[in-house]
This record gives structure tokens, C-alpha cells and sequence, in this order.
């Protein structure tokens, strides 16, 4: 029987490359917002969380954020917000709404403004990005892509 | 990079798509219950995968004088596939298949050393062999990773084209593969960088989906990211 003799077009480097994208590595806490949307009434449940279900306060920010009309200190008081949320939440479900606003706040800082806010790494920041615009209806997954873009893309 | 688009995808090897790969033991027990048809899949599996890494342990070793590297394989895997338990009994070892794999083919070359030596075939030869290369174990696992990458191209590429995500995968070989920027790329196809970041990622996905599944079947185990960290090692 003929066969092949491996990869040779394929530099080690690129190997190297490829085999290390075969890593999954831990459950990150936004795979638990990722599967929410990714959910069959995931974008409609976007759609409440924006419209009715988040605090006040975020539910003011969120749709400037996602046309980009934010102002760089709402973005930051967006993140705050959320993050005080998510170190008071109680149940799996606050706990998404609060990443919600959290990512999209870090979304909007990176994709208006250029600027990162979080002290995240670009590797874990951009894969989690990434995956947020992968998962989101069309209409919000071009702040994720741009955002993920300036993040190191 | 050659287009990979037309080239075969895994014949009888059903992929699971958003769920831990199956391990080898799994997608073995499988097979084996559906008789000479999963055991030629097994085989099928075991020569696309393995045949290029013990081809290239082979030359490693210093009994490459025994004969054509291809020869040795085929003869090999000619011999012991044909047994009924060579399978069952790699499930018992505990050993990664590629290790069972390269024990099994030191066991063959040294029966094939034996006979030779016997019927008085290659005396000539025997005071020429040469030494063992550096580390041919090393040497499999390189063309271990070069096999198993190069296949799960093969088979995520045969995935997008399924999902009708043929662009999406242009994109992952250009930019991933090739080195290609998404603002050249976003020149050459039209299509936006933002959009590309995200269209690559699913392609990307595709891909890991393929190779851990790849990988998961020469273990006997499920730490995949620990074995892929072990093989970067030496990559």
C-alpha cells in the first residue's frame, strides 16, 4: 500500500502552531455566558437581559456601548458595575447577566476607544472574545470581532 | 500550502462534533463490536495514522539495514493485524498506541534479525549496521504530530465543507496556516478583518475538534491537553 509521508509541506513552526491549538484547557468563566446564548432562545434572552433584566444602570449604558456612542468613563462604569455584581451574585443566572455586562463593557472599551480596560492577558482576552462574537446575533457580534481585533487578533 | 480541500477524509471514522473525543478505547470497543467490518476501520485507522511514524522509527533504529522502510512497515502491520488480539491486547497495556505500536514493530524487527541471521540472508550487512539514531522514539513523535496534524487539516476542512463553511476555512489557511494578515486578506476577498477574526475561530475550531479526537484515539487515557503538552515538548 502507497502512503503519504506526513506533513511535509508544513514548517515546525506551523506544526507546533496547529498542535497547541489542539489544547482546550480549563472551563473559563465566560463559557458559562457563551453556552447561555448559544442556548435555542439564547438571542432572545439577549434580548430581555438588555431591554428589561439587567440593573438600571447597565440597561442605560449597554445600547450606547453596542453603538458605540459610549463615552470612555460609561464604559468603565459599566465594567464597575459589573464586577460588583459578580462578587455579590447568588445564583448561576445573575452570574451570567453580570458577565454580560462585563464583557460587553471590555468590548466597547477595545473596540471604540482602542483602549483595554481589564488587566486581562490579549490570550486569554481575545479566544474569549472571540468566542462571544462567534456566539452573539449579528447585530452585536461586530463589537466582539472589532474588539477582539484591537485586543491582538 | 497545498489545497487539502479534495484529498480523502477519514474512511470509517465517524467524528463526534461538541463532545469530549472519544478515547481509542472507546472507539475501539465500538468497531470491535461491529465485527470484520470496524476491525478493517481499525486497521484502515491505524496504518493512515501510524504507518509514516514507524517508517520513521524504523530509520532511527540500527536495523534499518533489514530492508525498505515501507517493506518493514507493511510487513509489520501485514503480520500483526492479522492477529485477533494485537488490538485487545494494546487495550490491556496502558500504553499509548503509538508506544504499543513502536514495541511491537521492535519485537517483529527482531524476529525478522533472527531469521535472517538463520537462513544466512544479508551476512554482509550484519557487521555494517549502523547505530541507533539520536532518540528514534523522538523521531516517531515528531512524524507522530506531522501525521495526526496534517489528517485533522484533512478532516476539519471536510467539516467546514460540510456546514458550508468553505470560506471560513480559506480564511484559517491563509491567515493560521500561511502567515497571511486579515487587512491583506481583507484586500484580496472583500471580506471585512473583523469578520474574518470570528470566521477564522470557528474554523480553528473545527480544527481542535478533529485533532483531539485524533490524538484521544492513541490514548488509553482522557488527559489530552497533558499529552498534547508532552508532545509540544518534543515537537
Amino acid at each position: 500500500m502507497m502512503m503519504d509521508d506526513g506533513a511535509r509541506s508544513l514548517e515546525p513552526e506551523t506544526l507546533s502552531t496547529l498542535l497547541r491549538m489542539g489544547l482546550e484547557g480549563p472551563r473559563r468563566p465566560v463559557d458559562d455566558l457563551i453556552d447561555r446564548i448559544a442556548q435555542p432562545d439564547g438571542h432572545a434572552w439577549l434580548d430581555r437581559m438588555i431591554r428589561h433584566d439587567l440593573p438600571l444602570g447597565e440597561r442605560r449604558i449597554i445600547p450606547r456601548v453596542l453603538h458605540r456612542q459610549a463615552q470612555l468613563d460609561e464604559v468603565h462604569e459599566l465594567k464597575a458595575m459589573a464586577k460588583e455584581r459578580l462578587a455579590q451574585v447568588r445564583t448561576s443566572q445573575d452570574r451570567v447577566s453580570a458577565l454580560l455586562s462585563y464583557f460587553v463593557a471590555i468590548a466597547g472599551g477595545l473596540a471604540q476607544f482602542h483602549l483595554s480596560i481589564t488587566s486581562r492577558g490579549a490570550d486569554d482576552l481575545v479566544p474569549a472574545l472571540l468566542d462571544l462574537a462567534e456566539a452573539m446575533p449579528d447585530r452585536m457580534a461586530g463589537l466582539f470581532a472589532d474588539a477582539a481585533l484591537h485586543g491582538g487578533a | 500550502m497545498a489545497r487539502l480541500r479534495d484529498r480523502v477524509r477519514l474512511d470509517g471514522v465517524p467524528m463526534k462534533k461538541d463532545v469530549f473525543p472519544q478515547t481509542m478505547r472507546t472507539w475501539i470497543g465500538d468497531r470491535l463490536r461491529e465485527g470484520g467490518a470496524g476491525r478493517s476501520a481499525i486497521n484502515r485507522h491505524l496504518m493512515e495514522v501510524y504507518f509514516h511514524p514507524l517508517k520513521v522509527y524504523f530509520l532511527g533504529t540500527r536495523d534499518r539495514w533489514l530492508g525498505d522502510a515501507d517493506d518493514i512497515v507493511q510487513g509489520f502491520f501485514a503480520d500483526r493485524l492479522s492477529r485477533e488480539s494485537f488490538v485487545e491486547d494494546w487495550l490491556a497495556s496502558g500504553l499509548p498506541l503509538r508506544r504499543w505500536l513502536c514495541n511491537g514493530l521492535c519485537f517483529y524487527l527482531k524476529e525478522l534479525r533472527r531469521a535472517r541471521m538463520r537462513d544466512g540472508r544479508d551476512a554482509a550487512l550484519v557487521g555494517e549496521r549502523a547505530a541507533d539514531s539520536d532518540d528514534p522514539e523522538r523521531a516517531m513523535d515528531r512524524a507522530f504530530v506531522a501525521q495526526v496534524v496534517r489528517r485533522a487539516l484533512i478532516e476539519a476542512e471536510a467539516r467546514c465543507a460540510d456546514e458550508g463553511l468553505g470560506e471560513h476555512w480559506m480564511i484559517f489557511e491563509r491567515h493560521t496556516i500561511e502567515g497571511r494578515s486579515y487587512q491583506d486578506l481583507e484586500r484580496e476577498t472583500g471580506i471585512p478583518a473583523a469578520r474574518q477574526v470570528v470566521m477564522n475561530r470557528t474554523a480553528s475550531k473545527r480544527f481542535r475538534e478533529a485533532i483531539r479526537e485524533l490524538i484521544a484515539r492513541d490514548l488509553p487515557h482522557d488527559d489530552l491537553d497533558g499529552e498534547i503538552l508532552a508532545l509540544l515538548e518534543d515537537a
